[in-house]
């Protein structure tokens, strides 16, 4: 996982809305964007239906989307220690259909608990990341100048960073807990959304609709709210996939290396106490396979729903 | 600007990075919750007097004014390469001494798994870019996604669980039989048995990123024109391949591997926790658990430059092999 | 699983490694080149090797603080007295015999004691051990002020050698520190004494050119990996069967276990419990396991810091003054659970701060035992005005005040200790007591209650066999020092000084246990559980295992290496016709790998070749 970000890179001037011709007929502006993105989303929707790998994502993520909301409303009994009762580490049977671990807790409610946790932590890492490599990455294209510069060096300094080595080390002065975990990934992750939002804004702002809005006196917010964000969003989303797959990862890692919240259960917590839990040496694959395996379907599903978004913004890919 | 000066500015840029890590690193060890001195004598406490502990803080070097009297002295110490000293992994033991011993092992690691994980996952991206949607491609496809998609410590869980718990092939931890038993050729045959594992865990990690990294950038190129232009004039299409495709393909492709060589202590720190492999990830990791200041200051620090130092030689390949970009 | 300054090295490890590493400013040299063990000699030296997870940093017994450090040190130096094998009591070892008043070893006054050593007693490079050497140490002890130990020497005036077999211990009240007894190796005067101060001292690791008196002596150590005692040609008690011990040090447990299992080491020392189960009923592949010996503690502390000088500070929770309180959540801890569940019921149920290891000091409370019961502590709670006034589940103090909500830190070095928190911290849940509960590592936790920024922790101790020390952390003295919880009850500070003066062994063990019942129902803290050492060993290689203590009736609470003491080093021998002391080969699999190597190898390189020749032919 020490992988910089695959980027939906992308060649950014084929990118972003287009406008149709046939509005024609005179409505007030606000019905024509509302038209215009209507018609943009149903478009994209035709185009991203096509993708098979796409559209495997979406359904694998739906589950565990359901998985989760069933876990916030589900009893949490199963996981109150003081109420556990089974054998210890035991192997599947019906009553634990996918067994116990040491404490004699079924391995099937902390991985139906966990997936709470752990899309929990990679949505909010994900969101944080994004904020600030969006807001980085639209000012220094922005403004250009001294704050492309200066912001720029400090995202080319946040991309050779070690984020692991970085997220270490701040764990271990913030202490163990979901929030650390949500902090440490959020603040290591944003450069490479931060240069590819850059690089997006710089096309936009050359672009001739956007230039005479300029000279017609927009100001720099209405600039930015109204020209260049709807024009970057596309980027932002489709990175944001792949960014939150990223930090579910991260999160694993973190949660492994003991960083994480020991109170809570998410799928790295539970391959942790699995690890420490001798697991491997005792043969016990429930306790392993079961999380590790919903990190994977879930990091996939985000992988291809990426990989399926790329394709639609990146439609060089399409023509071979 | 001519090739010179497209070196030194880069070379230029990296000292300027590495500078920036270092001061960072100044301050992130500063914004420890307490006097280092502190955590250091607490408990230990009993048995220290207000003498001995000045001395400590003096030994630190904590008796100065954070700025210049600490700063110039951390400073002028981290570029003569003085890294300090460890404080509870190996006490007093000089941290660069400690990163002597243990970099050799997890450069093993990572230099074999490294070179079969390339070499397989340019293969494989080559064949399944150019049979783009046919067998190979659907299923090395999916096979690259899954490996991309699993956490390295628990694909290496796995493989002990197989190789190691069940069928009893390989030991599952550590870097050689413990208390050297054996010499010789026995040794090195030791050693390899004691590598296989970790080393297929991060092959098998690397190799999906290389893969599909490979396999894009192939497609990429053999979108652009002169490709198709290639094709409609008739020339046959391996040759196309091979001439054309693949070796405008793997310039991105080595640029991605040398960046990523640079992050390699990060990812071996899993794997070598999950192996008890003793290399630097594996050191990371103890210094971790310990809270060894000192020591983890240092890894992040030699973590750090190794990022810097492969992204320069990246920077440098692709400007020697690409002449557009020194025109940038 | 440590002992003596384990837990309490446990508790401090982090702190006083690093102060000890960097006041003596050691410099490691790093020999990373492995040893070879077994090619040296013709005649193959009776070999037993141990394997474990905890490392040495030191062999000089003045500085020594982690238990394998005391395990070689044990092995190589000699206390004035002993621990008996069968109940830990003060036995002799360098001394002649126990002084008593009946033969003259004491003074009528009680402050003279008269203690008879050994003659003929050598040290390793062949000088003699006397009277001296003993009087040198404690001297040494006590005027370079090694804190450490000094609590061992309390009222000293004086501590003189009459003549070579002879020493004079004079104290300036009636006391019986000599039979606590201390646990002060003897060292060698004619080689400490060229140290030219304490921090020389320090600096001494203990290796090499150690002169030592006990039975083996290391002879090499690989720093972080391995060490190896051989036996002390001039040792003067009963001759070890085994020539040779080597400690391997482990990064992980499961391989210590996999190397039990195939016969490279014969000991291993402190498995966790999973493992452990899975080695027992493996007596017909050579494999035994030993439930052994139960010296340390696993205790639930409550901030008491309410009335000592240093509490001003304090910010634990006002219910925690009130006795009510704590017995409620005392009664809410179902420690058979505890045991049952993260101990796997290798561990006996937490009474007193004294282990029941040593039944001559531990005080039972048999019928005031506190018993677990949520209706019970659910019931003093709304007898004493602790109710729910706003009912969201969790009481508030009497009058509606302030919520029972109580910060609860846990260690992350201790997963036993974290599965504990969550289970504790559910129970109070039951009698509407609400927990923060944190973990955090050892450090932070030290920061916290030296900041007294606490209600609830979880930590343990790892006592000496004698109670001295685990009683003394609980006077008033302590607080802010080796104090878990700033305790303060002047009756118990009286009865501290009353046992170091107690005129019996037998006076003593009443004031001890008065003590302990105090603690037990003062409740500063709950002691959750004693648990087991657990070892395994090759029984099908090696026998004479002498266990320390005796074993109770399902053979248990002995341990078989690690003890307080050198019983089964000297008692080890091999089972005739095993081939023990070989080291067995685990390298079968080497030619697998060469192999799969290879495979891949040939394949890379077919598809290499393959490809060329394919585009080569295209090119054509």
């Amino acid at each position: 996982m020490q992988t910089p970000p695959i980027t939906p890179g992308g060649d950014p001037n084929l990118t972003g809305e287009r406008i149709p011709d046939s509005l024609a007929e005179v409505r007030s502006p606000r019905q024509i964007r509302r038209a215009r993105r209507r018609r943009a989303l149903s478009t994209f929707w035709a185009q991203y239906r096509k993708s098979k790998m796409g559209m495997a994502g979406l359904i694998i993520l739906a589950f565990f989307a359901a998985v989760a909301i069933f876990a916030v409303l589900a009893s949490k009994d199963g996981l109150d220690p003081t109420l556990v009762e089974g054998p210890r580490l035991a192997s599947p049977s019906t009553t634990y259909p996918l067994g116990t671990d040491s404490f004699g807790v079924s391995v099937l409610t902390q991985v139906i608990q966990g997936s709470k946790i752990s899309l929990l932590v990679g949505l909010v890492a994900s969101v944080m990341s994004i904020a600030i490599g969006a807001l980085v990455g639209i000012v220094a294209g922005y403004r250009g100048g001294t704050y492309d510069t200066l912001l720029m060096r400090f995202t080319d300094f946040g991309l050779v960073v070690p984020w692991l080595a970085l997220a270490i080390i701040l764990a271990s002065i913030i202490g163990p807990s979901l929030i650390t975990i949500i902090l440490v990934i959020g603040l290591t992750s944003w450069p490479g959304t931060a240069r590819l939002v850059r690089s997006q804004v710089l096309s936009v702002r050359e672009r001739p609709y956007v230039e005479r809005a300029r000279a017609l006196g927009g100001g720099n917010w209405h600039m930015i709210a109204h020209h260049v964000l709807p024009n970057v969003m596309p980027v932002i989303l489709a990175n944001a996939v792949l960014v939150v797959a990223i930090a579910i990862l991260s999160e694993t890692a973190l949660s492994f290396l003991g960083l994480g919240d020991p109170f809570s259960f998410s799928w790295g917590g539970i391959i942790e106490s699995a690890f420490n839990g001798h697991a491997t040496t005792l043969g016990a694959w429930w306790w392993i396979g079961p999380p590790g395996i919903c990190i994977v379907l879930v990091v996939l599903a985000f992988t291809m729903i990426g990989f399926a978004l790329d394709e639609i913004i990146n439609p060089k890919l399409r023509e071979r | 600007m001519g090739t010179r000066g497209y070196i030194l500015k880069k070379m230029f840029q990296a000292f300027l990075t590495l500078l920036a890590v270092i001061v960072f690193n100044f301050f992130l060890f500063r914004i420890l919750p307490a006097d280092p001195v502190d955590i250091l004598t607490r408990g230990a406490g009993a048995k220290l007097d207000d003498a001995e502990k000045a001395e400590l803080r003096a030994s630190y070097g904590l008796d100065k004014s954070l700025f210049p009297g600490q700063f110039m002295d951390f400073m002028g110490d981290t570029l003569r390469g003085d890294l300090g000293q460890s404080i509870i992994q190996r006490p007093g033991q000089d941290v660069t001494a400690i990163f002597g011993e243990f970099m050799w092992p997890t450069l093993l690691l990572v230099g074999v798994s490294t070179l079969l994980s390339t070499v397989l996952g340019i293969f494989m991206g080559i064949y399944a870019g150019w049979r783009r949607n046919g067998t190979f491609d659907m299923f090395s496809m999916g096979f690259s996604l899954v490996l991309y998609s699993m956490p390295e410590f628990w694909l290496g869980m796995l493989l002990i669980l197989l190789f190691s718990t069940t069928l009893g092939w390989f030991p599952s931890s550590g870097r050689a039989s413990v208390g050297g038993a054996y010499t010789g050729l026995a040794a090195v045959a030791d050693i390899v048995n004691h590598l296989f594992l970790p080393a297929l865990t991060l092959t098998l990690a690397y190799l999906g990123e290389y893969y599909l990294v490979m396999r894009s950038s192939l497609l990429d190129v053999l979108g652009e024109d002169y490709i198709t232009t290639a094709r409609a004039k008739g020339v046959r299409e391996k040759w196309v391949l091979r001439r054309h495709a693949v070796r405008n393909a793997l310039l991105p492709t080595i640029t991605l591997i040398a960046l990523s060589f640079g992050f390699v202590l990060g990812g071996a720190i899993t794997v070598e926790v999950v192996f008890s492999y003793k290399g630097l990830g594996g050191l990371t990791y103890d210094a971790l658990q310990n809270r060894d200041f000192p020591l983890l200051q240092g890894v992040f620090l030699i973590a750090s430059a190794t990022v810097i130092g492969m992204n320069l030689i990246a920077d440098l390949i692709y400007g020697y092999f690409d002449p557009r970009v020194r025109e940038a | 699983m440590e002992r003596r300054y384990g837990m309490r090295s446990a508790r401090r490890i982090v702190a006083t490694t690093a102060v000890l590493g960097m006041l003596a400013g050691i410099s490691l040299s790093s020999s990373a080149l492995a040893q070879d063990a077994s090619s040296s000699a013709s005649a193959e030296p009776l070999t037993f090797i141990i394997g474990m997870t905890n490392n040495v940093v030191t062999f000089n017994p003045l500085t020594a603080i982690e238990a394998p450090e005391y395990e070689v040190n044990g092995m190589q130096y000699n206390l004035l007295f002993g621990f008996a094998q069968d109940d830990m009591s003060a036995v002799p070892e360098i001394a002649a015999e126990i002084p008593t008043k009946e033969n003259g070893g004491l003074s009528e006054d009680g402050m003279t004691w008269t203690i008879k050593i050994k003659p003929d007693l050598k040290w390793s490079d062949g000088e003699p051990l006397t009277a001296n050497d003993v009087a040198y140490t404690y001297n040494l002890i006590i005027d370079q002020n090694f804190s450490a130990f000094t609590s061992y020497l309390p009222f000293t005036d004086s501590i003189t050698a009459q003549d070579d077999t002879t020493l004079i211990w004079k104290t300036t009240k009636p006391s019986i520190a000599p039979l606590i007894p201390p646990w002060i190796y003897i060292l060698p005067e004619h080689t400490w004494s060229k140290f030219k101060d304490k921090d020389a001292i320090k600096k001494f690791e203990g290796y090499p050119d150690q002169v030592t008196s006990g039975p083996f002596r290391v002879t090499d150590w690989n720093k972080d990996e391995d060490w190896t005692l051989e036996v002390n040609p001039n040792w003067w008690g009963t001759k070890p069967t085994i020539d040779r011990v080597i400690f391997k040090k482990y990064s992980n447990e499961e391989t210590m276990v996999q190397d039990l299992e195939q016969g490279a080491i014969d000991f291993a020392e402190s498995v966790p419990v999973d493992l452990f189960e899975s080695l027992q009923g493996k007596e017909a592949q050579g494999i035994t396991t030993n439930v052994g010996g139960s010296f340390s503690f696993v205790q639930m502390s409550f901030n008491q810091c309410f009335v000592q000088k240093d509490c001003a500070d304090s910010s634990g929770h006002p219910a925690l003054k009130d006795l009510n309180v704590r017995t409620a959540v005392a009664m809410a801890i179902n420690k058979d659970q505890l045991i049952d569940r993260i101990l796997g019921g290798y561990g006996t149920a937490g009474s007193t701060i004294v282990v029941p290891t040593t039944p001559f000091w531990h005080w039972d409370p048999a019928d005031a035992t506190i018993p677990w019961s949520i209706e019970d502590a659910n019931q003093l709670l709304d007898d004493n005005g602790y109710v729910d006034s706003n009912g969201d589940g969790i009481r508030n103090m009497p009058g509606g005040g302030e919520e029972l909500n109580f910060r609860f830190i846990v260690r992350t070095e201790s997963p036993d200790g974290v599965k504990a928190g969550k289970l504790i911290a559910g129970w109070l849940k039951q009698v509407g007591i609400g927990t923060q509960t944190t973990a955090v590592t050892d450090a932070k936790l030290i920061d916290a209650w030296y900041a007294l920024d606490y209600d609830l922790y979880i930590w343990g101790w790892g006592p000496d066999p004698d109670p001295d020390f685990i009683l003394s952390t609980f006077t008033t003295d302590q607080c802010g020092s080796w104090s878990d919880t700033c305790f303060s009850d002047a009756q118990y500070d009286q009865l501290y000084d009353d046992q170091r003066a107690a005129a019996s062994p037998d006076e003593r063990a009443a004031i001890v246990k008065q003590m302990q019942e105090i603690v037990y129902t003062q409740i500063p803290e709950v002691v959750l559980w004693y648990d087991n050492d657990l070892q395994a060993y090759r029984s099908d290689k090696w026998t004479g295992f002498q266990l320390q203590p005796t074993p109770d009736a399902n053979g248990e609470g002995g341990y078989a290496l690690f003890q307080y003491g050198t019983y089964s080093y000297e008692n080890i021998k091999p089972v005739t016709g095993s081939g023990a002391g070989s080291a067995s080969s685990s390298g079968a699999s080497a030619g697998l790998w060469i192999a799969i190597l290879a495979v891949i190898v040939v394949v890379v390189g077919a598809v290499v070749l393959v490809r060329r020749r394919g585009s080569d032919e295209d090119k054509a």
